[in-house]
């Protein structure tokens, strides 16, 4: 155990809302990427995160193990005027819930900006231990 | 008219490889101690040195980890100045000792 174990451990949780925000902004440049009713439409890109243990003390902090695909109902349109259409007219819309990406956005925003006040925390109560007998 | 093109910048000198503190022995003074742990706030200085560079050529570092790094080499050197405070002024104490 290291004196700067918990501003690692906070870090690690910044990089998981980093790459949280990542797959968020994928998620949404994605929104208008139609495909034909025939491929396997867009999927919003989700962050798996897990704690990582430590042996004998309290954990590691986290880290992101897999990106999944999202698992929600395609929505296809007939648009027979489309290029992509397949021979009987249709198209699939990207699997993204913009509503939802927004919500995340923000709680991904949040958890980072918590990690940092995390580290901001320790830095300040490291250095209230370097002023002991002045 | 032909342009010649940008060459890559040659000859950029890295950062040195950083060296291993030696673990301190029960030998050793107050003064090897001291050069440990100048070697160790060495150390991180040259590794938040080093991300800082990755960051600046495009690397894939992330701020967060160039700001802790450079948190923790930041106070390593608080706590080896205060180190040092303290050792001068027992060292000023004693040498003001009259016999």
């Amino acid at each position: 155990m290291g004196a700067f174990d918990a501003i690692d451990i906070a870090r690690s949780g910044a990089d998981v809302s980093q790459l949280w925000l990542q797959a968020i902004a994928h998620n949404i440049a994605n929104i208008n990427t139609v495909r034909s009713a025939d491929e396997e439409p867009f999927r919003a890109k989700l962050v798996h995160a897990e704690e990582v243990l430590d042996g004998d003390g309290v954990g590691e902090g986290a880290r992101a193990v897999e990106i999944l695909d999202s698992d929600a109902d395609p929505m296809v349109v007939f648009d027979p005027d489309n290029p992509l259409a397949n021979e009987d007219g249709y198209v699939v819309r990207p699997v993204v819930d913009l509503s939802k990406e927004m919500t995340d956005m923000i709680a991904a925003q949040r958890s980072y900006q918590m990690n940092l006040q995390v580290i901001k925390t320790n830095e300040e109560t490291y250095q209230a231990a370097l002023r002991i007998g002045q | 008219m032909m342009l010649p093109p940008i060459s890559g910048v040659a000859g950029t000198p890295g950062v040195a490889a950083a060296q291993q503190p030696t673990a301190p022995t029960a030998a050793d003074g107050f003064g090897d101690k001291i050069a440990s742990a100048l070697q160790s706030v060495s150390d991180a200085e040259f590794g938040a040195d080093s991300i800082a560079q990755n960051i600046a050529t495009g690397g894939d570092a992330s701020v967060q980890e160039l700001m802790t790094s450079m948190t923790k080499a930041q106070l390593s050197v608080d706590l080896l100045v205060q180190v040092r405070n303290k050792a001068i002024e027992a060292y000023q104490e004693i040498m003001r000792m009259q016999i």
